[in-house]
């Protein structure tokens, strides 16, 4: 029996690009719709951000800094991570990769949506610091900041997106991304500086995420003129966690449930 | 034309054999019933055919390609509904359509998939606060959205009501009018009756039967008498023919003149009215259950078709 030719079926795929635009614009619609994803990018770090303003007339910067780092890693990695974990779980990863749409297009959309989200909630976040302390952002300022949120946040998604090929299950999730954010972030001083650290660890924090990130962020914002003022050491050490979690998910990225469906 | 083409098939899982030497074929337009007991290999093949898996032995080729290696021009011309329901609670049923529209070459109309699986009036509700049948159909709405030439169904009436799942029949029908190729998994033989040219039974990764539902209902030679007994009939006489749990006669038998004849003179010796009596080949559940039944083993055990669906 003949069978049916290959070209047999009419009309072109959509290109690439609006197909993109049109999954960046559905996971936006998924995340803004996610409470989970509002609580953790938006409603924390200003709730930390007015418990810091009841107690002190005068925000330091490197407080600041430290709830933007919050709100922003929390979206880029705890939300964006168990978000990809609750969709493979839910059979939607395997849905889509039935369809037409480029397996790098879901994954690259994804990222992008989530980068946006988490720049949304660091705005947020310093532009209510800016509103409660009567601070001004210079233009060099916020255009560092920009740059150095971009970075981090792709550096977190990158290794959210990694991590979810060792969490099997929605229930292994949250202890996995907890144990593995947590101890980082709070090492780092998202909340406040450690003393006293031994200098091996200072030194390891240096060339995880979270102390780059920090560090990045608060030197934007003591930038006082118009130009960019960002850490070459920490912008380095992102972009290789962000370069080193996407060749990492090209290997592993699991499209399918773990258990039988 | 040939849509699907499988040739001598075979799926190991370390020491279980799930598919075992299957071949078949799908001609482009017909609509195919895979059907077999819990572990006979249905989701295997169709995981096989639509890509998910790399089959251990033998081919598959689906609209000419091999699955596992063909590209995005391939799975545009496919469609699947999967066996549980894929979907994020989070869209409204008209965002998620429109999403997955906006993936394939010329989709069909959003309307128009609302309305094919009875969805318009849910088209703003967020998919996440409808019921576990109308989420199947949005479900359905996804697998159509692309207008795929060949559509696999896995189960996609589990969980619907008997009405919702007349619904989902007359749209396969009316998908299979435009010239839609469908292969489909169902525990539900009314279901296979209803909408299959063709039916494939298998059972411990072999295929036992490849027929048509009436072919395979007519092909064993025996004859299904089946009547109704009235309340209070003195059923003592009959009692090895008699379903107690449904109150009446079933008899499968190839000496249909003489089980007539001794259930004609039992009605006039106690002047009954033998209403309700039919008298005709077996259903196709009939004829699945005595082909599953036959088999070595204890695939009988393992089945699992609603007796009553």
């Amino acid at each position: 029996m003949p069978e049916l030719a290959a070209s047999a079926g009419p009309g072109r795929l959509p290109g690439s690009g609006p197909v993109f635009a049109g999954q960046v614009r559905y996971q936006l619609l998924l995340t803004m719709r996610n409470p989970r994803a509002l609580v953790a990018g938006i409603a924390l770090p200003l709730l930390l951000l007015l418990l810091t303003s009841s107690q002190h007339a005068h925000l330091a910067v490197s407080a600041l800094a430290g709830r933007v780092v919050l709100g922003v890693t929390l979206t880029a990695y705890l939300t964006h991570a168990s978000g990809l974990v609750a969709a493979r779980e839910a059979g939607v990863l395997k849905r889509w990769r039935a369809t037409p749409l480029p397996r790098w297009c879901y994954v690259a959309g994804r990222t992008c949506a989530t980068v946006l989200m988490a720049l949304a909630s660091g705005a947020v976040t310093v532009a209510a610091g800016a509103l409660a302390y009567h601070a001004r952002l210079s233009a060099g300022a916020a255009l560092s900041l920009l740059v150095a949120l971009t970075l981090g946040a792709l550096a977190w998604a990158g290794v959210g997106t990694a991590i979810t090929a060792v969490i099997p299950t929605t229930d292994a999730a949250q202890p996995v991304l907890s144990l593995s954010y947590f101890p980082v972030m709070l090492l780092s001083g998202v909340l406040g500086a450690l003393s006293g650290a031994p200098r091996w660890l200072s030194t390891l924090l240096g060339y995880l995420p979270g102390q780059p990130t920090l560090d990045a962020v608060t030197r934007a914002l003591h930038t006082t003129g118009t130009t960019l003022s960002l850490p070459g050491h920490d912008l380095a050490v992102l972009a290789g966690w962000a370069i080193g979690a996407l060749l990492a998910s090209l290997r592993l990225f699991q499209w399918e449930p773990r258990a039988p469906r | 034309m040939s849509a699907i083409t499988v040739e001598h098939l075979s799926k190991r899982y370390g020491e279980l054999d799930a598919l075992r030497d299957v071949s078949f074929e799908v001609p482009a337009g017909q609509v195919v019933a895979l059907l077999g007991p819990n572990g006979a290999g249905k989701t295997t093949t169709m995981e096989i055919l639509e890509g998910y898996q790399q089959p251990s032995g033998g081919s598959a080729r689906v609209l000419g390609s091999e699955p596992r290696r063909a590209g995005r021009a391939w799975r545009a011309r496919i469609g699947l509904v999967l066996q549980s329901t894929s979907l994020d609670a989070q869209l409204t049923v008209r965002e998620a359509l429109g999403v997955y529209a906006g993936l394939f070459p010329r989709p069909r109309e959003v309307g128009e998939v609302l309305d094919l699986t009875g969805l318009t009036g849910e088209a703003g509700t967020r998919v996440g606060q409808l019921s576990g049948g109308q989420r199947r159909r949005v479900d359905v709405g996804l697998g159509i959205i692309g207008r795929p030439e060949l559509l696999f169904l896995d189960e996609p009436t589990t969980g619907l009501d008997p009405a919702a799942r007349r619904q989902a029949w007359t749209t396969v029908e009316r998908l299979t009018a435009d010239g839609t190729t469908v292969l489909l998994t169902t525990h539900y033989l009314e279901e296979a009756q209803q909408l299959a040219d063709r039916v494939l039974v298998l059972a411990k990764g072999r295929l036992v039967a490849d027929a048509g539902p009436d072919e395979l209902r007519t092909r064993g030679t025996l004859t299904k008498i089946r009547y109704p007994l009235p309340p209070g009939a003195p059923a003592a006489e009959l009692a090895a023919d008699v379903d107690a749990d449904h109150g009446e006669l079933l008899v499968h038998t190839t000496e249909v003149t003489a089980a007539l004849h001794a259930l004609v003179g039992w009605a006039e010796r106690h002047r009954i009215e033998l209403a309700g009596l039919e008298v005709g080949p077996p259903s196709l559940e009939d004829a699945y259950l005595a082909l599953i039944n036959q088999l070595p083993g204890d695939s009988a055990a393992q089945q699992e078709v609603p007796s009553h669906a």
